[in-house]
């Protein structure tokens, strides 16, 4: 009897999972499906190739420069938006104005991509603002003489004015994220805390940093969502082509769009999805341990 | 955390919810097959034919009640066509016309009364101040009664300013004139000019329409109704606002029905017709619906390049519309076609291509039982970029969905054709080549490097062209031909501009085209070589090019041109807007794009650039020309290129399309009916009768004095039988055939800019150039 | 004297931490402020500064916040002479409103059952759809038409509105939201016989609520600039959201186009200033009744 109630409990407990779930098999995991079927086919007349299409990926020149691109965009990108937008967060957590703040800095957000990409290359062309004011600064005060104006997008600066941008856009985003984290926390441990003489320090090593390990998973997770949506803007300033170390992954799937070749695209987004899908799946079991600990503890 | 119960029950659990999600798939996939079902095809729907028009020129008609109507525009005589199509003509020539710049905005009442708008024409300064006085940018107007009297219109009111512009007018059926300016909405007295305003609106009013003592004004917001007998502003009428706000795009006109007949007639039965570019529908007055009687799809009003001027009530449900442009059809109902055309024949093209839109046209006319389709990936104004819209184009080609006919002007032809989205069109071709009817050499310049078939044909080639005084041009051979030429022309005037280049983009216009095949070699490989050898040639033109030219000038002619919005490198055979955009150069380098006019009136050199005075001289004088050559040999740049889709649904249609775009009538007609840039046909025939003099009358050609937009006429001159043969023999060799869109050009263009700024050397751009392709020869 | 010395001891952290941010969002904000003065600009200044980056001029690009002569011949473009403008902006909204209705309602269970429940395969699945949420959309292009034609969507704003609706990105931000719920309440809540529901709308929604904000904040500014997804999905330009209205970018409409997103920009700041305190009321407001 007792059973059979538990039953019919437990599977209305997951009515509030079904209607979602139903749209993301619909319109995610049934293409997704789509995409792994294809990249064991050809392209141009479905002949089922096995996995040739995974080799010519890797074997593909281009492909290993994208990988060396994309992941140390990625490496220097991710640390360097967390790192930024959680240390304003702590700053901005207590302020009575920080919804003024976080809007503000919220506001790149909203500027549409065709117009950041102008402002961009108004700021950092060949013939830009910067250059101008680097220029009349080396003339005036002899302190960078002989400024040569800089081509950005075209030389080694290339990867440092994506990640500009990256960060300029992306940080009020991920403080508005921090803030969502830090409000969870308990005030009460932490002012309890500082009352027993916890220096910030402290505090913020033992209170603060493992309350937030979930927040950390979360916001890394979506700061590599974020830089794999910088693709458009980068792509818009840049071209399919761009300098070589800020052709990244997404230039790569692009271009065998545009040439037709969707069998090497559908194998490579599958490698792309595999490697993200243990990563996430390491890091979600690691989180867990590491949230019995801290309840444990 | 809870303890979940036993393994089995989860698993019960969760298989329930595969289950339903599954059900749920299930159901959304069997309602969408359940939509697509066949359905018995009943007959007879409307169609239209073109209505001859007495004239060109005409911008606007006005229908009346009778069914005749009036034609009147900015270049054109009032002309008025009765209903058993008898032309009458009222001629303009009187003494006010010197007066008048620019006429626009008419109005025509039933009997013949005219108003319109113009802008004056000044013959002093004194003349200008007078008028700019009460606002420098106002329209003045002008008035013709039924009797032919006319008088230029002060209008005057008390709530009536000078500065406000009327831009559309309407007589109505009582004779008295209703405008509107973008605010307001006025009743004007034709013989005083008296003027009074009536209500205020959001938005100009366009159109007019007046049913019974009922003015209907409508805009893209809402129509306004205004009752005429009461002077006093009607409700809204919430079905026709409606209308009008959801067929936002492209004008919609109105006509009423039996507006002759009985003006006592109830409510209840006057029939409005609107028509817009979604179709013609059919409105009772009073009445709560708006239905359609004709897809706009299947008759003219969906062709997106005209829009709907006027409509016209005929007897037996009959209609005309006159377009934009000047064009009229009628429209009628015809039983014996099927309601739905069974078949659908899809054409693509990357860019509005006219051409195509126009063989649409007819290829719909001979096969009334197909619609046809015509696609663009980008029109417009707006943040579809050329990659996104080729990224649609791919998804749906993908998807199976492929279009029958694909023209292939900017897109990489090859790269189509060797992944097998192309059909391979030689035996489709063969009895062309045998007949000899088509330039063969221009068909076989098209064959792909890597399977050696032909997967496009072009409509027209465009051919590259030099011109100029013999001194500078003679025999000018090559890259370093130009660079001579330039040389020398530049010893002698050391001041202006030498070609016709405002900016870098377009001197790489001019010249890629005749050197850009030569960069390949056989094995596919950049030949980096003649790569440097072409920026240097580049470098050193665009060096002698500014040596002439400031700064601040060179930027003052590329903002006169982004105004006009044209592209330079067009040279059309003499035709007229040449007078001034290739004026001010010594060294005329271009394409020749159409067989319009005569070579003789090719121009080099505008003198008095600032005084507005253009001069210019006949070829025949010390003026040589010649084909362009750079670093490729004979080089044809080929236009509208059709390919056929290997996958296509309704392959014959598309055959037949093709044939369309091949034939005779096409390839004549598109050019005779006045579109200068055509290109020149590469059938045989169609070029002989398009230069055959006796084919067309005398015309005049038009040009604008570069500081003014004076317009001044100068007199044509006919191809001498030299200059005929010049053309076909300039045809005959050309083999090398040019296509845009490929991504070599693309890089070479953006790497050149950096190079013609002296940021990179030609060597070292030519090895930017191979970095850069070397990532896109990895892929 | 001691007290208030005290106060402000207390105090000077917070304006030491208000000036050390008014830096960094001074910084992110500079650049904007571009976007105003070039709106207002006339179309020979805007030539006349950016003919260096944009086309042929000699020396350097400068930028004058102020516009020397300003002009608000841009607005009257689009306020008043592009009534394609009105429809695309509400194109825009209602898209964007339904876009977050939608994701309310299916992805908030969603994300709770995620955070409340244990259920097998509940890591793998989470897993999945993070990596669906990664995944960049120019993959998900083809198969997603394949499946829109198959549902007769194409070209009909659900074509966009759907995929959205169940995309698993807000899933993802309002889970992290409830797992920062402490598991005892709810036990305590369901030992005192609350229904699932119950505790979901009483207990989830009150305390998740700061993720459910960011959810919708950050969803919003998403899809208030959607571009790719209507771009592929709808055909019919009328159909068009406000962003795909910005023209590509040319020197002859730099500052038409700064002008369209001085009005798309508008509505954003309308939300962040209204939005977030009545959302916040409005999750409590829903708390409270249950």
């Amino acid at each position: 009897m007792r059973g059979k109630w538990r039953l019919r409990w437990k599977s209305r407990r997951l009515l509030f999972l079904l209607p979602g779930f139903a749209g993301v098999l619909l319109f995610y995991i049934l293409p997704f499906l789509e995409v792994v079927r294809r990249s064991f086919f050809k392209a141009g007349n479905n002949a089922f190739v096995g996995v040739d299409n995974y080799h010519s990926v890797f074997e593909n020149g281009a492909f290993a420069i994208a990988v060396r691109n994309t992941a140390l965009y990625l490496a220097m990108g991710v640390p360097c938006l967390m790192g930024i937008s959680l240390f304003l967060a702590m700053l901005l957590r207590h302020l009575a104005v920080r919804r003024r703040f976080v809007s503000a800095m919220l506001l790149p957000m909203a500027v549409p991509a065709a117009v950041m990409v102008l402002t961009l290359r108004i700021l950092v062309d060949r013939q830009g603002v910067l250059n101008g004011i680097l220029t009349n600064v080396s003339e005036k005060y002899e302190v960078i003489s002989g400024f040569i104006p800089i081509d950005y997008m075209n030389s080694e600066w290339a990867l440092v004015v994506v990640l500009f941008s990256f960060l300029w856009k992306n940080t009020g985003y991920m403080v508005i994220l921090w803030l969502a984290g830090l409000s969870a926390l308990p005030r009460e441990v932490e002012e309890a805390a500082k009352v027993d003489g916890a220096g910030r320090w402290q505090s913020w090593h033992y209170i603060i940093r493992p309350g937030l390990s979930g927040s950390f998973y979360t916001i890394g997770m979506l700061s590599v969502l974020q830089i794999f949506k910088s693709y458009r803007e980068v792509w818009m300033v840049a071209g399919s082509y761009p300098q070589e170390q800020i052709y990244f992954l997404q230039h790569l799937l692009q271009n065998w769009y545009l040439k037709l070749e969707f069998d090497r695209m559908a194998a490579l987004t599958v490698i792309l999805s595999l490697v993200l899908l243990v990563v996430c799946l390491l890091l979600q079991k690691r989180l867990e341990q590491r949230e019995k600990r801290a309840k444990r503890g | 955390m809870s303890p979940g119960g036993t393994v089995l029950e989860k698993r019960e659990s969760i298989r329930h919810g595969l289950l339903r999600a599954v059900v749920v798939v299930m159901c959304a996939m069997l309602l969408s097959a359940c939509g697509s079902e066949e359905e018995e095809n009943p007959m007879g729907r409307y169609t239209d034919r073109e209505v001859k028009l007495p004239g060109a020129g005409y911008e606007y008609m006005h229908p009346c009640p009778d069914g005749g109507y009036y034609l009147f525009g900015n270049d054109a005589d009032l002309t008025h066509v009765a209903a058993d199509g008898t032309v009458s003509r009222d001629k303009w020539g009187w003494e006010d016309n010197a007066n008048i710049h620019v006429k626009f905005s008419y109005g025509i009442s039933d009997d013949g009364a005219v108003i319109f708008g113009y802008t004056p024409m000044f013959y002093s300064d004194e003349e200008y101040e007078a008028y700019a006085a009460e606002g420098d940018n106002r329209y003045l107007y002008y008035y013709v009664s039924g009797e032919g009297e006319r008088h230029p219109l002060s209008l005057y009111g008390a709530d009536y300013q000078k500065a406000t512009n009327l831009e559309t007018f309407a007589f109505a059926p009582d004779g008295r004139i209703y405008a509107a300016s973008d605010s307001c909405v006025y009743r004007i007295n034709g013989e005083s000019g008296e003027t009074e305003s009536l209500f205020a609106t959001t938005g100009q009013i366009r159109e007019f329409a007046f049913v019974g003592d009922t003015m209907l004004a409508l805009n893209t917001e809402q129509v306004y109704l205004y009752d005429m007998a009461g002077e006093k502003v009607l409700s809204d009428n919430s079905v026709l606002s409606e209308f009008a706000k959801s067929h936002q795009s492209g004008r919609i006109v109105l006509a009423v029905a039996d507006q002759s007949a009985e003006p006592a007639k109830e409510e209840g039965s006057r029939v409005l017709y609107l028509a817009c570019r979604t179709g013609l529908y059919r409105y009772v007055w009073g009445g709560s619906v708006i239905e359609q009687i004709a897809d706009g799809q299947m008759v003219a009003l969906g062709d997106s390049q005209y829009n709907p001027y006027a409509l016209q009530v005929l007897d037996q449900e009959q209609f005309r519309i006159y377009f934009s442009g000047n064009y009229m059809v009628e429209m009628y109902y015809d039983e014996t076609l099927p309601m739905e055309p069974s078949k659908e024949l899809t054409v693509y093209s990357l860019e509005e291509n006219g051409r195509i839109r126009y063989a649409g046209r007819l290829f719909q006319k001979e096969h009334p039982d197909v619609l046809v389709r015509y696609e663009t990936g980008m029109d417009g104004d707006n943040a579809v970029s050329r990659e996104d819209a080729l990224k649609n184009l791919n998804t749906r080609i993908l998807a199976g969905d492929v279009p029958d006919v694909i023209i292939l002007d900017d897109m990489d032809m090859e790269q189509y054709a060797d992944k097998g989205v192309l059909r391979e069109l030689d035996d489709f071709l063969t009895p062309y080549m045998e007949d000899g009817s088509l330039y063969q050499n221009i068909l076989e310049g098209m064959r792909t490097t890597e399977k050696d078939k032909i997967y496009g044909v072009p409509m027209s080639v465009e051919l590259p062209l030099y011109f100029g005084e013999q001194k500078y041009v003679d025999d000018m051979q090559g890259l370093e031909g130009i660079v001579a030429g330039a040389e020398r022309a530049r010893a002698e005037h050391p001041e202006g501009p030498l070609i016709d280049t405002p900016c870098q983009e377009d001197l790489f216009n001019l010249i890629i085209p005749v050197c850009l095949p030569a960069w390949t070699r056989e094995d596919g490989s950049l030949d980096t070589a003649s790569l440097a050898a072409f920026y240097q040639g580049a470098e050193r033109l665009w060096e002698l090019d500014s040596a002439g030219l400031s700064e601040e000038k060179r930027i003052k002619w590329q903002q006169d041109l982004s105004e006009e919005g044209s592209d330079l490198t067009n040279i059309m055979f003499g035709q007229y807007e040449d007078i001034y955009h290739i004026g001010e150069t010594w060294i005329a380098l271009g394409y020749l794009k159409n067989t319009w006019y005569g070579m003789t009136n090719l121009h080099t050199r505008m003198e008095n650039y600032r005084n507005g005075y253009s001069y210019y001289k006949k070829l025949e004088d010390e003026v040589v020309y010649g084909r362009m050559t750079g670093q490729a040999g004979k080089v044809y740049r080929a236009r509208t290129i059709a390919g056929l889709c290997e996958q296509a649904e309704e392959p014959e249609l598309g055959e037949e399309f093709m044939a369309l775009l091949l034939s005779d009538t096409m390839m004549q007609k598109w050019w005779l009916e006045g579109h200068f840039d055509g290109g020149i046909p590469i059938r045989k025939d169609a070029l002989a009768s398009l230069l055959d003099i006796n084919n067309r009358a005398f015309a005049e050609v038009k040009g604008w004095t570069a500081s003014d937009i004076d317009m001044i006429y100068k007199e044509a001159f006919w191809p001498t039988e030299q200059e005929r043969q010049w053309l076909f023999d300039a045809m005959e060799e050309s083999d090398c055939c040019y296509r845009t869109g490929t991504l070599l050009e693309g890089t070479v263009r953006e790497v050149g800019v950096r190079v013609l700024e002296g940021e990179l050397t030609p060597e070292e751009g030519a090895a930017e150039v191979e970095r850069k392709m070397a990532i896109a020869l990895e892929e | 004297m001691l007290e208030i010395r005290k106060k402000w001891k207390k105090r000077r952290g917070a304006w030491a931490a208000a000036v050390i941010c008014l830096f960094p969002a001074a910084l992110i904000c500079a650049p904007l402020l571009m976007i105003p003065g070039g709106a207002l600009m006339d179309g020979a200044e805007i030539n006349r500064i950016l003919a260096p980056v944009l086309g042929e001029g000699k020396g350097f690009a400068v930028w004058h916040l102020i516009p020397l002569y300003p002009t608000i011949g841009h607005f009257y473009r689009l306020l008043i002479e592009s009534p394609a403008f009105y429809q695309l902006f509400w194109n825009t909204v209602g898209m964007t409103a339904a876009i977050l209705f939608g994701q309310l309602a299916v992805g908030l269970p969603s994300a709770w059952a995620f955070a409340a429940f244990q259920f097998r395969g509940r890591d793998f699945l989470f897993g999945l759809y993070v990596v669906l949420m990664l995944l960049p959309f120019q993959v998900m292009l083809l198969p997603q038409y394949i499946i829109l034609q198959k549902l007769e969507l194409y070209n009909h704003p659900a074509a966009v509105i759907l995929p959205a609706i169940f995309s698993t990105f807000p899933v993802f931000i309002m889970y992290r939201g409830f797992t920062q719920i402490d598991a005892e309440i709810m036990e305590a809540a369901r030992l005192d016989g609350a229904g699932e529901l119950q505790i979901f709308l009483q207990i989830g929604l009150t305390l998740g609520k700061m993720g459910i904000q960011s959810a919708v904040v950050l969803s919003f500014l998403e899809n208030w600039n959607l571009v790719e997804q209507p771009m592929a999905f709808l055909e019919e330009q009328a159909k068009w959201p406000l962003s795909l209205y910005l023209p590509q970018i040319d020197i002859g409409q730099a500052g038409f186009a700064f002008a369209v997103s001085v009005v798309v920009l508008i509505p954003a700041l309308f939300v962040f200033a209204l939005g977030q305190d009545a959302l916040e009321e409005g999750i409590a407001c829903i708390g409270v009744k249950q």
